[in-house]
């Protein structure tokens, strides 16, 4: 129990937070703004998955939001030209990969530090997309909103394919020895070098599999308007990143698991809805999802100072 | 799953060289390497055979750390050819050489700490292949036969960080074990053994030795080189300077071939009757440590030793009195008078003062320079009006470096930059400069060269004539034979009994043990 | 002094080449406003040089930016409160929530990283939430405040005053830093925390008055601000000013891992940073590159900082020794862990 003990607690949170809002607002409770809901995040812990990992390898990346501004608007526009949308699917995928590929190169390649290069690439890709588009929106022909095919059934299958995304993700960190790698790289480098292991590949690896799942989210995105915003990445990172630590990922890397990241996403989630039901102005919820990470992060740390004495 | 040893029947028990008149494991011919300039090795030839446990001997700085990235891969050799098992190698890397049977076990255990037990040995001992699935069951019970195999009592599902440093070493060599290693090198293994840890461990390298696989051993303690080693090869300034079979060497002969000059290996002797008692310790206990009941008198100008086993809260015990983790009960009187210690400041203000164990982590800081760190704990002294006087700083660095002839280019160089020995008196330096009534030293002479070693117990036993008290936790126990006035062996977190300087090592060690002393408690 | 040099001379050539681009630089006018700039910004820049010099850092200086905007703002004008009562509330305000930031990092052992990025959500809410999420100022001409008007955006021996109190607040942490066992103290923390520890320095008490001297320094130029912009948008003001502080240390020579550092260079990266704004207006490029500009400062300052550390750790005559404590890359900023 001791192990689960973060995701354990967050769950619980979680169940209150739910529990308070049918009472307090019972109105939160409608099932096609909370279809709605679920399958806006869709994308967002698709993410949240990749960068969990990234993280897990004691690095980070805040470059995932301008990614998936950069990818968003290239499958908004290949749609805009007809392609199919599998076709469409696979380019968001490959250029989200791309761009994971240039941070893995610069962090495990030249051995930089990741917040610095991924500082990098977040100002450059943002500013590139916004000189080139100028912050126009790209409209998207029918039959791509929901995949062509009903809203209702369109968001479910937004979210069982982030689901998907999300049980296969926890499943080869579990059991595939891959996913091990990342938690010895994340845990000791040195060790895992001598161990055989090559910490540098591994790193290279986990850039880019967050870059190419940014693309699948991105395309996630894209299907359920009309219109992509070349700025529906901004501030993604900062959520995503805050669903792994209130979900028990450690910054310095070795530890963490998806679950929490999930049940984190879901929490901090619904601080916006549930601020609008409650009737409370909408500028509380990033603080209040400030207080939250802190919460999460000073239970960590009297824990910590419990396990010490 | 773990291969078996192979037997190759039964020799004596110290792994005679009967059956090893053949091809050795690993060969170094005339390798060279240098950093950046400076040359670390020098036409090294060495050979390790089947079977043998080869000791590598030298001061800090010699060269065996290099040798051996050398034979595991971690770096290439400059000049030179390696033989592993008659074929000569060219690039060796550390995934080649461990796929030839070389395995490390270093001082800092190279383990996972945010890992389990199991996974730890199992990343160690599984190929690396990047898609394949994991078996938990099965690496929670090959680990769990592993370390019953060596009998070390560890949980494989124990987080890595939570282990101690002699557990993390255990499990490091039950790795080595598990990938039936022919070549297992050792590096000062038993620095943070217990004597039993030690047994076991000697136990572990003779049957290793039986199965045909050679060891590389590298340690300062002599005793123990005598005690496992077949050979031993000194390493000097980067050179070898000759390899030996060990009947053919004493312990002095080793040491001059180390240093290339006789060093005394008598202790300098006490001078002089203590004075009166400056500490007095009434059952200090503080729960957080788990020390308990400590009853302890130290007087001027006397050197106690405090002998124990690794986890006998020597360091813990330390602590307390310096501070950093308050008593919670008894008292603690210092010329009589009744003290409150909860904090290093209020230690040092009543003279303790506290060298620790850990000198890179704690002792020294390493990129500040030695005239600053000299003068770390003893601001309010030497700046009363909390301006930094430069020059009085630098000449106090000065009569330091001359008075504990420390090898420096000046007191303006970075600590980092000197060798462990040194260090260890910068870190001296900076608490001699408060003058304290009661050294307490914790393990003063680990990690340092026999040359410095001898400096620094000199400088203690001056410091005892001088009237200092001091309190001297060590695990070298010729050291503390040799260093001590009185012997208090410490066992579970409290003094069990206070032992004679004149004492021999069974008596002492008896005591550490917690079996029944047969020799004089004072 | 080496970093120093290398950094005035930057700021000499940077600032050669805009007046080359355009002689505007050089008018009184331009240089003026720049001075003033370089002043807000290089007093809470210093502050933030401390923390970072402990091995800190110090997210939320924005948020607390818009937080005692607003509520100087208020106090002066909508509570009518006495305007030395009001000036010292301000300067608490940030003092006191780096107690609390202290506190978290040095008891409860959460990297500072965390603990200022809660700071930067929650204050900037709690600002929104005090102003009702309008805009806050003291009138068109700050009628009843004159006095303190001109004291935060006029002259002192014909310098702005901002720079003039840059200056004495530089000159000050210069002795402390530099010349002062306070500073020796901040220097030994950021280097090796518990080396310091074991040496009887009060290293929770170091590092938590850095983070309040850091605050009272924030609260300084928030009063400057305030008056500066006059017009104080809770949901804006300040956005992203941490950035600057962050950029002008290391571009000043202090390591974001701490130990390392110096008032100088601080103030140096200031101005650089300033005047690499005032190129980029001058220059009619589009104002949104400005953080692509100050990320790319930060990227190489952070860059030439781990070439030059690593240049630096196999000096010569010392063989490198097996290190398996392998240390990843950063990954953020590093705080006491």
């Amino acid at each position: 129990m001791k192990r689960h003990f973060r995701e354990v607690s967050i769950a619980v949170a979680l169940g209150l937070l739910l529990l308070f809002l049918a009472v307090a607002a019972p109105t939160f409770y409608q099932p096609q703004p909370l279809l709605s809901l679920l399958a806006r995040e869709a994308p967002a812990l698709v993410v949240a998955c990749g960068i969990a990992l990234v993280i897990i390898g004691r690095e980070i990346d805040i470059s995932v939001g301008s990614q998936f501004s950069v990818c968003s608007v290239c499958a908004g526009l290949l749609a805009s030209m007809h392609w199919p949308p599998a076709l469409v699917l696979t380019a968001s995928i490959a250029v989200g990969a791309l761009m994971g590929t240039v941070n893995g190169a610069l962090v495990a390649g030249l051995r930089l530090p990741s917040i610095v290069v991924t500082l990098a690439t977040m100002v450059t890709w943002r500013e590139g997309l916004r000189w080139l588009r100028q912050g126009v929106w790209v409209d998207l022909p029918d039959g791509v909103q929901w995949f062509g095919l009903s809203q209702a059934a369109g968001q479910w299958t937004l979210i069982l394919l982030a689901l998907l995304v999300l049980v296969m993700m926890a499943l080869a960190m579990k059991h595939l020895s891959a996913g091990r790698f990342v938690y010895a790289v994340g845990s000791d480098a040195e060790a895992a070098r001598l161990a055989g292991v090559r910490p540098q590949l591994i790193t290279f690896l986990t850039f880019v599999w967050m870059g190419a799942l940014v693309g699948l989210a991105a395309m996630m995105n894209v299907t359920q308007s009309p219109q992509v915003d070349p700025n529906s990445g901004t501030g993604l990172e900062l959520k995503v990143i805050a669903a792994a630590v209130v979900g028990g990922v450690a910054i310095s890397g070795g530890r963490g698991n998806l679950w929490g990241v999930f049940v984190g996403l879901l929490l901090l989630a619904c601080v916006s809805p549930a601020l609008t039901h409650l009737h409370i102005e909408a500028y509380w919820e990033k603080a209040i999802q400030g207080a939250i990470i802190l919460l999460a992060v000073v239970a960590d740390g009297l824990r910590s100072r419990k396990e010490k004495r | 799953m773990v291969p078996r040893l192979s037997h190759r029947g039964q020799n004596s028990e110290t792994g005679s060289l009967k059956n090893v008149a053949e091809r050795p494991l690993v060969q170094l011919q005339h390798v060279s390497k240098s950093y950046g300039g400076v040359r670390a090795l020098k036409d090294i030839s060495f050979d390790l055979l089947p079977g043998e446990v080869h000791a590598l001997l030298g001061e800090n700085g010699a060269g065996k750390s290099t040798l051996i990235k050398i034979i595991t891969g971690a770096h290439p050799p400059d000049d030179g050819v390696i033989e592993i098992a008659g074929h000569p190698v060219r690039h060796l890397t550390p995934a080649i050489a461990r796929s030839l049977g070389i395995a490390c076990i270093y001082q800092q255990p190279a383990l996972f700490p945010d890992l389990t037990v199991a996974e730890n040995i199992a990343l160690r001992l599984e190929p690396a292949a990047a898609v394949r699935r994991v078996d938990w069951l099965a690496r929670r019970a090959s680990a769990r036969q592993l370390l019953q195999r060596i009998g070390a009592e560890i949980s494989p599902d124990a987080e890595v960080r939570s282990l101690s440093m002699p557990e993390q070493q255990l499990v490091e060599i039950a790795c080595a074990v598990g990938a039936g290693a022919r070549v297992v090198v050792m590096d000062e293994p038993t620095a943070s053994l217990t004597q039993k840890e030690v047994q076991l461990l000697f136990g572990v390298v003779r049957e290793l030795q039986l199965g045909g696989v050679g060891i590389i051993y590298i340690s300062h303690r002599l005793e123990e080189i005598f005690a496992i080693a077949n050979r031993v090869t000194v390493l000097r300034d980067g050179a070898s300077v000759g390899s030996y079979p060990v009947g053919a060497v004493n312990e002095a002969s080793l040491i001059r071939l180390m240093v290339g000059r006789e060093v005394s290996t008598i202790y300098p002797p006490a001078e002089g009757a203590p004075g009166e008692v400056v500490l007095s310790l009434r059952g200090i206990g503080c729960t957080a440590a788990d020390v308990s009941k400590v009853t302890l008198d130290v007087r001027a100008g006397e050197v106690v030793g405090l002998a124990g086993l690794v986890g006998a809260g020597r360091t813990e015990f330390a602590r307390v009195l310096f501070g950093i983790t308050p008593a919670d009960t008894g008292e603690i009187l210092m010329h009589g008078r009744s003290l409150s210690i909860r904090s290093p400041q209020e230690a040092i203000a009543n003279g303790i003062s506290y060298v620790p164990e850990d000198r890179r982590r704690h002792g020294v800081i390493l990129d500040m320079t030695i005239a600053a760190n000299m003068t770390m704990a003893i601001h309010r002294k030497l700046f009363p009006c909390t301006w930094l006087r430069f020059a009085a700083e630098h000449r106090l660095a000065l009569d330091y470096i001359r008075d504990l002839d420390i090898r420096t280019e000046g007191a303006e160089t970075p600590a980092g930059f000197l060798s462990g020995g040194n260090q260890q008196k910068v870190a001296l330096a900076r608490w001699l400069a408060t003058r304290p009534k009661l050294l307490i030293l914790d393990e003063p002479t680990q990690g340092v060269d026999v040359g410095a070693k001898a400096e620094i117990h000199k400088i203690i036993r001056r410091l005892a004539k001088e009237g200092v008290a001091v309190l001297m936790i060590s695990s070298d126990l010729p050291e503390i034979l040799g260093m001590s006035d009185r012997i208090a062996v410490m066992r579970s977190g409290t003094i069990t009994t206070v032992l004679d300087g004149k004492s021999d090592a069974h008596d002492v060690m008896a005591a550490a043990l917690g079996q029944a002393e047969k020799g004089r408690a004072s | 002094m080496k970093k120093e040099l290398g950094i005035s001379v930057l700021l000499v050539m940077l600032c050669t080449v805009v007046a080359v681009l355009n002689p505007r630089f050089l008018s009184a006018v331009n240089l003026f406003n720049l001075a003033n700039l370089v002043g807000m910004f290089g007093i809470f820049g210093i502050g933030m040089g401390l923390v970072i010099i402990t091995g800190g850092i110090d997210l939320s200086v924005g948020s607390m930016f818009a937080l005692s905007g607003v509520l100087l703002a208020m106090m002066l004008r909508e509570w009518h409160w006495a305007w030395p009562l009001a000036l010292l509330a301000t300067l608490a305000l940030p003092m006191l929530l780096g107690v609390v930031h202290g506190f978290l990092i040095t008891r409860l052992r959460i990297q500072a990283f965390i603990v200022t990025l809660c700071g930067l959500l929650i204050y900037r809410g709690l600002a929104r939430f005090i102003a009702d999420d309008s805009t806050k100022g003291f009138g068109a001409n700050a009628e009843g405040f004159e006095r303190l008007r001109d004291l935060a955006k006029g002259e002192l021996f014909h310098l702005p005053s901002p720079f003039v109190i840059l200056l004495v607040i530089a000159v000050v942490m210069w002795l402390v830093l530099h010349r002062s066992v306070y500073g020796r103290y901040l220097f030994a923390v950021g280097r090796n925390e518990e080396a310091a520890r074991y040496s009887g320095i009060r290293t929770r008490l170091v590092i938590g008055s850095s983070y309040v001297l850091a605050g009272l320094l924030t609260g300084l130029s928030a009063i400057l601000f305030a008056f500066y912009t006059n017009s104080i948008s809770p949901s804006t003001h300040g956005n992203f000013y941490e950035l600057y502080g962050i950029a002008a240390a290391v571009l000043g020579g202090c390591s974001l891992r701490g130990g390392e550092g110096s008032i100088l260079g601080i103030v140096i990266g200031t101005a650089l940073l300033q005047v690499l704004q005032n190129l980029v207006n001058l220059l009619m490029i589009p104002s949104s590159l400005n953080f692509a500009v100050m990320g790319g400062v930060v990227l190489i300052g952070v860059l030439a900082d781990e070439l030059l550390r690593a240049r630096r750790q196999t000096p010569k005559g010392v063989v490198a020794p097996a290190d398996h404590q392998g240390n990843g890359p950063t990954v953020v900023p590093p705080g006491p862990k």
